[in-house]
């Protein structure tokens, strides 16, 4: 009677995907001595994002719950970061000789604050980096989630936070750097040696692909499935005996520190951090990276915040108006491709659904997918867009 | 008797409505207890009371001897009530197979699962539960893709799936052929022996089928207890109720 059932074995399925992925991990290790400096920076950047974009897709793309503010919480951690850069700056480096950062000296402080001095030592620095943006997001979602706030009404309670703490960070100049934010950080040394360029990419790349393979692990467990059933239809999994609000300030707080720690990692890239990634502009555009690469496929939003990226990075050599060309495509895939940039991975392939879903159609059999078809990714959409529009029809 | 569900009294009141007014309810081990009564009577709302998820006003309902009244919906479904609700309410984006899978009794906590495996014992419970509601073949299936019945069977199977003492079903038969319909008596009489069902129904065809004991509601209060005969006999349950349907289950 279970033989039917044999088929499914999650264990054995994603061989192909392990070596799929070993194979872009490798390309994108030595990408840096193919390409110039400042495309390492600037793939360092996206990687960062590309990690911010999956630490939502958790969040939104799974669970069901639109957010604007993990721009906020990549921020908390960057600024955790650059207080750590700023106050290890050597005294020879800064502007006024003393230990006291630039920004406070201007505003009239005298002394360091008490509840920023901590972050002088890396290890203090590194746990606020994870630990403030996840508390924050712990008692944001206590609150919202606890007391049944559901749909729109949380996205609505995310824009105002972003909005909120960036009018706060502005106007605590004194403590915050105000409009400017941190700037002229340190270098990020550990024992010795500086993590910059090439280092700090590679570290920026174990990051993200520990980020896209963890998540991809924890929702291919019990978990993804009670998600999505969240996402669908949270009240039925609770008769079922599932506590919803405890997941989802479970999946609302990881999601958090990891955004956290890209923002984190992403001071000593950048050189500062300021509230402008405080704002809603910033959250938007995280919504827009997973718009587009594709809600609960974790690896779409990464590809997009890449791409993106190159087309932004493109775009602005040729006009100040490459937000013109997000904008449009944004409207293309809406209209045309509701599942994302993943959704033109024909279905034979099975990434979809090997992301998608733990206990694959044993019958699908894209374990045994030709070959061929990995090297036809033109075959392919054609064929995913025949089905699209034939779905379309039947609807 | 004893009771694996007992309810005292029971009020519900929704803004000034009073939809259950003081309603009794016992229901022993293994029994097959059917409520039928015209639409309003407050058949939902009962269930909904035992399970939870509308407020009781006054009065008490005991699960095993212990006090569940106004308890969160997840603690009471995890002491063993379950509950399949009037219009199927599945995952339609998932497969069969997880359907039932989510449902499975077990640990219901954030670690447990994410380590939770799935074990063979896990599969043959889920092979076990599909093969009751006979959609062993259709496991990988997603449930958008079933046909009403059908999915009205796999929601069955997740309240089966959860291995409860007491499984509540409101109009498990709605929305189904008669072949169907006649399936799922067939489904809730093997069940039976394991667990104790409350059912919801109108079909009095169905009714008959399965009951072994009918209460009816009327206007919120309960008009009559008792077996098809009796409940069929009662003037009053004529009266207000049955009516119409007498002729038809003189004709039957």
């Amino acid at each position: 009677m279970t033989q039917v059932l044999d088929g499914v074995q999650r264990s054995t399925v994603p061989v192909k995907l392990f070596i799929t992925a070993g194979i872009v991990f490798l390309i994108f290790f030595i990408l840096p001595f193919l390409v110039g400096v400042f495309q390492t920076a600037l793939i360092s950047k996206l990687l960062l994002f590309g990690a911010l974009a999956i630490s939502l897709d958790l969040v939104w793309g799974f669970t069901g719950i639109l957010s604007f503010a993990h721009g906020v919480f990549f921020t908390l951690g960057g600024y955790a970061m650059a207080y750590y850069l700023k106050l290890n700056l050597a005294a020879a480096n800064n502007n006024y000789g003393g230990e006291l950062p630039d920004f406070m000296v201007w505003n009239g402080l005298e002394q360091l604050p008490w509840f920023i001095a901590p972050l002088k030592f890396l290890p203090i620095a590194i746990l606020a980096m994870v630990l403030v943006p996840a508390a924050f997001a712990y008692i944001i979602g206590w609150f919202i989630f606890r007391s049944k706030v559901s749909g729109v009404y949380i996205t609505i309670i995310t824009l105002a936070i972003s909005s909120a703490l960036t009018t706060l960070f502005i106007s605590q100049q004194a403590y915050t750097g105000g409009t400017n934010g941190i700037t002229d950080v340190a270098i990020l040394s550990l024992a010795g040696i500086d993590i910059t360029d090439i280092n700090l990419y590679w570290v920026i790349l174990i990051f993200t692909t520990l980020v896209l393979a963890g998540s991809w692990w924890l929702t291919k467990s019990n978990l993804g499935l009670i998600l999505r059933s969240i996402n669908e239809n949270e009240r039925r999994i609770s008769y079922l005996g599932y506590d919803v609000a405890s997941f989802k300030i479970f999946i609302w707080t990881l999601s958090a520190a990891i955004a956290g720690i890209a923002g984190g990692l992403f001071v000593p890239l950048n050189r500062f951090i300021s509230p402008v990634y405080l704002a809603v502009a910033f959250g938007t555009q995280v919504v827009i990276w997973v718009a587009i690469g594709g809600r609960g496929t974790l690896v779409g939003p990464l590809i997009a915040a890449l791409l993106l990226g190159q087309v932004q990075n493109s775009a602005e050599r040729v006009t100040q108006d490459w937000q013109l060309i997000v904008g449009v495509l944004l409207l293309v895939v809406v209209l045309f491709l509701p599942k994302g940039l993943m959704g033109l991975v024909p279905e034979r392939i099975g990434f979809n659904k090997l992301l998608e879903s733990p206990t694959p159609n044993p019958s699908a059999g894209y374990v045994r997918a030709g070959l061929l078809d990995w090297f036809t990714p033109l075959q392919g959409a054609l064929r995913s867009m025949q089905g699209w529009f034939s779905k379309d029809r039947d609807r | 008797m004893n009771a694996v569900l007992s309810v005292k009294d029971l009020t519900v009141i929704f803004s000034g409505f009073r939809a259950l007014k003081g309603v009794s309810l016992d229901v022993g081990d293994r029994e097959i207890v059917t409520i039928i009564g015209p639409n309003g009577a407050g058949k939902s709302t009962l269930l909904d009371a035992i399970v939870g998820k509308s407020p009781v006003a006054s009065g008490h309902v005991y699960y095993q001897g212990h006090e569940i009244t106004n308890k969160r919906p997840h603690a009471i479904a995890r002491l063993g009530i379950g509950r399949k609700f009037q219009n199927p309410n599945v995952y339609n984006e998932l497969t069969v197979f997880e359907n039932i899978l989510l449902a499975l009794k077990g640990s219901h906590g954030i670690l447990a699962s994410i380590t939770v495996k799935l074990t063979r014992a896990k599969k043959e419970k889920i092979a076990w539960v599909l093969e009751r509601i006979g959609l062993l073949d259709k496991a990988f299936l997603k449930v958008s893709s079933l046909s009403h019945g059908q999915k009205q069977w796999v929601e069955i199977g997740m309240v089966i799936a959860q291995d409860p003492s007491i499984i509540l079903l409101d109009e498990p038969t709605a929305g189904m052929t008669s072949d169907e319909t006649h399936l799922t008596g067939e489904i809730i009489r093997t069940i039976s022996k394991d667990h104790s069902v409350v059912v919801i129904e109108h079909d009095m065809d169905f009714v008959k089928q399965i009951a072994q004991r009918i209460i009816v509601l009327h206007q919120g209060e309960k008009l009559a207890e008792g077996s098809v005969t009796e409940v069929q006999n009662n003037s009053k349950v004529v009266e207000v109720y049955l009516g119409r349907e007498k002729i038809d289950i003189a004709a039957a």
